[in-house]
């Protein structure tokens, strides 16, 4: 009986690593030291760079067990923009991120995998103007410590990736202006307090 | 040597080409075939055909967001319109009447209860704008293809207030649309066998209406002064008879001609506010 409890407990233990990060700290976003830029081709000539002025988000973090990881991440549609107030507008519209009916763009984290020891790649659901599809995030570890002004708890990353948007239903322009969006993403998280 | 495909402009012109000579094939063999009741199918298609190349695909059903809301709003219309026209013509008008308010409140849904007041304003509009081209006049071919050359011009005079408000899409699909029906209507100019009949109504007429809404309500940055001109596209033409009587017209194309003028002056008109407006701060 004794060993049948030990047992329970063992495999109840290993259940509750496996579908939660434990002992990963969570950490909140920090908007005022990250940062999410995107680029994209315009006739071939340049890249026009936006960039989300306003999102928030948390994830939970062990950097002995990335795997554990988890992600949550929210950008706000109109806070997108591209420094060019008419083109800003245009972008909210119904061609492209329909901010109206859309309002926020989502990403959530589903599967963690360490590449190397300071790099990763994450897997998730990135929504866009209601359109869901997976995409992978390379994610290069900066750094952990201590922030020595203030002592909290930091952790970095910078994060690539690309995707198309005509996945996402915004086919708008696309002889001119280009179907393929590079993300760059710099994250730093602070340790969740309370 | 015209060089079609260089410029996304060349590719537009190529497209409205292509879609006005189908136009004129379509129409002119359903014409040839004396086929009358299927030419209500022939604006539905040409509006179909637009939506197809201005957006490569087909939306998943149930539709998520305007635009793709947009494409069963023109499926199912047609599809009803048909019905009913076949089945009892003289429903038309009533259900015709009933479309766009509930365009306007499957399309403006997100902004029920945020600003309701705008999509019950946009759905009376609606209800107006179908109610002036549908009122008075008969279902000869005459009379119908008056209604599907203002419905023309006005897809035509929408066309660049989308631009300036924000959707480039809506503007080709306008455009292609109007070019389209312009070479189904040649074909019918003299002489009509053509039908505006539900189909046209419900799917077309409808359908513009929605793309409109799309605009106004979801994207919602269009030009009101350039839209309520061009609201005059469907109100000057009620007087188009009277005029020709003053005129002393009475052949069939002068007539037609008339008719049609009568809205192109609003639209032109509504356009020109549209670029005084936003024309200099249109990123190219």
């Amino acid at each position: 009986m004794k060993y049948r409890l030990a047992a329970l407990l063992l495999s109840m233990t290993s259940l509750a690593e496996a579908v939660s990060p434990a002992w990963a700290t969570k950490f909140d976003i920090d908007p005022v030291h990250s940062g999410i830029a995107f680029y994209i081709d315009h006739l071939g000539f340049s890249k026009v760079i936006g960039v989300a002025q306003e999102f928030s988000g948390a994830f939970d973090f062990d950097a002995t067990k990335p795997e554990g990881s988890s992600l949550d991440v929210k950008v706000k549609v109109g806070s997108i923009s591209t420094n060019n107030k008419q083109r800003d507008g245009d972008i909210q519209g119904a061609d492209w991120f329909n901010a109206t009916e859309f309002p926020e763009i989502i990403f959530v984290g589903k599967e963690f995998k360490k590449t190397s020891d300071t790099t990763g790649q994450i897997t998730g659901d990135l929504t866009i103007a209601g359109v869901t599809k997976s995409t992978a995030l390379d994610v290069k570890f900066n750094k952990e410590g201590q922030n020595p002004w203030d002592k909290s708890h930091v952790v970095g990353f910078s994060a690539t990736t690309k995707v198309k948007r005509s996945d996402f239903g915004m086919k708008a322009a696309l002889g001119m202006i280009g179907d393929d969006v590079d993300l760059v993403i710099q994250v730093e998280g602070r340790e969740h307090q309370g | 040597m015209l060089g079609f495909g260089n410029s996304p402009q060349e590719a537009l012109a190529a497209s409205l080409l292509v879609m006005m000579l189908v136009g004129i094939f379509a129409s002119g063999l359903m014409r040839w075939r004396g086929l009358m009741r299927p030419t209500d199918l022939l604006m539905p298609a040409a509006l179909l055909a637009a939506y197809w190349l201005v957006y490569n695909k087909v939306p998943a059903f149930p539709p998520v967001g305007a635009v793709n809301k947009l494409f069963y709003v023109i499926v199912i219309g047609t599809a009803v319109g048909f019905a009913v026209e076949i089945a009892a013509q003289r429903a038309v008008r009533v259900v015709a009447f009933l479309q766009p308010v509930a365009a306007a409140f499957y399309i403006g849904l997100p902004r029920l209860g945020v600003a309701t007041w705008e999509v019950v304003a946009a759905a009376t509009v609606g209800v107006a704008i179908m109610w002036l081209i549908l009122r008075g006049m008969s279902a000869r071919a005459e009379d119908d293809v008056k209604r599907g050359g203002v419905v023309a011009v006005l897809a035509l005079g929408f066309a660049p207030i989308a631009l300036l408000g924000a959707s480039s899409s809506s503007f080709q699909l306008c455009l292609m649309f109007a070019a389209g029906c312009l070479g189904i209507l040649l074909v019918h100019i003299v002489n009509p066998v053509f039908r505006f009949g539900g189909a046209s109504s419900i799917g077309v007429l409808g359908g513009l209406i929605s793309v409109a809404f799309t605009v106004v309500l979801i994207t919602r940055k269009a030009d009101p002064v350039a839209i309520a001109i061009l609201g005059l596209c469907v109100v000057l033409p009620v007087f188009s008879e009277g005029i020709c009587r003053m005129l002393g017209v009475s052949r069939q194309f002068p007539r037609l001609f008339v008719h049609v003028a009568l809205a192109v002056l609003p639209a032109a008109l509504a356009v020109a506010v549209a670029f005084l407006d936003y024309g200099s701060s249109f990123p190219a």
